[in-house]
């Protein structure tokens, strides 16, 4: 585990749960503020122990940029696929073709497969049935090839090779 | 704000109806549950965010509870297909390959 030191670890968890409090308690007083602030210090104690694997290096500006770019990108994934599935379920022969195909990823960090297997399943059409390894296991509605490389070029490569900016 | 939000609402609802139809329609287990995905994305997602313009000092909120919709309902989908398939509840008829069938047993 590539980990960073304890207080690298706890400032990160302190500083996200502090901006999710801001967030909620939007026009918020004086004395919220605090309340938030001191409570999410206590908490990121107990957790910095087993989240927030690379503290603070989280914050790099490049890693940032990374995920905002990922966001619209996987919105637009999911509304895509969406129709897709509308249209499916919709036309009155139900043209499906389930299938279970395995996909090899080149991501490394168990952060980086969290996130490739929860966009795969966000996106409807497509679901992660198991991970072994770097070996994905993925349910398709309708798939055209069945064989490995067709899968990872079409389903896996859309959201690979962005998340590859900012997770390894 | 109000026609954004307005427009929203009629995009979730029209998803999530359309989600409950195909819960209806496909004939096994793992495809009901990628309709459903459908129903908590674009439903869930954006009859929330369209609560959201509705009534503007809420909406940082509402973008927050969205979020975490987004990130906790894919689990849930994923635990609910891995354990059914371990338990043996069968694909359909028109299921092509099933190349997960043959690894499965290895993991234990």
């Amino acid at each position: 585990m590539n980990s960073s030191n304890y207080f690298s670890r706890w400032f990160f968890g302190f500083i996200v749960l502090s901006l999710l409090w801001l967030a909620f308690t939007f026009p918020f007083s004086l004395a919220e503020l605090y309340t938030g602030l001191a409570i999410g210090a206590f908490i990121s104690l107990f957790t910095a122990k087993y989240f927030e694997e690379f503290g603070i290096s989280s914050f790099a500006p490049s890693k940032i940029l990374g995920l905002l770019i990922y966001i619209p990108i996987i919105l637009w994934e999911i509304i895509k696929a969406n129709i897709e599935v509308a249209i499916i379920v919709l036309s009155p022969s139900l043209p499906i073709k389930p299938a279970i195909v395995t996909a090899k990823t080149k991501l490394k960090s168990d952060i980086g497969k969290m996130f490739l297997a929860n966009s795969i399943t966000l996106t409807p059409g497509t679901l992660t049935v198991d991970i072994i390894d770097d070996t994905y296991f993925i349910h398709c509605i309708k798939i055209d090839k069945t064989d490995e490389k067709y899968a990872i070029d079409s389903i896996i490569g859309k959201f690979e090779k962005h998340l590859r900016r900012f997770v390894k | 704000m109000f026609i954004t939000g307005i427009i929203l609402i009629t995009i979730g609802v029209t998803f999530s109806t359309l989600g409950a139809l195909g819960l209806v329609r496909m004939p096994d287990l793992y495809n009901r549950l990628q309709t459903s995905t459908k129903a908590t994305t674009l439903g869930a997602f954006s009859t929330i965010i369209g609560v959201g313009f509705l009534n503007p000092s809420w909406l940082i909120k509402t973008i927050v509870i969205a979020t975490f919709i987004l990130l906790t309902a894919p689990i849930s989908s994923h635990n609910l297909a891995r354990a059914s398939h371990k338990w043996g509840i069968p694909l359909s008829d028109k299921t092509s390959v099933d190349k997960y069938d043959s690894k499965a047993g290895k993991e234990e």
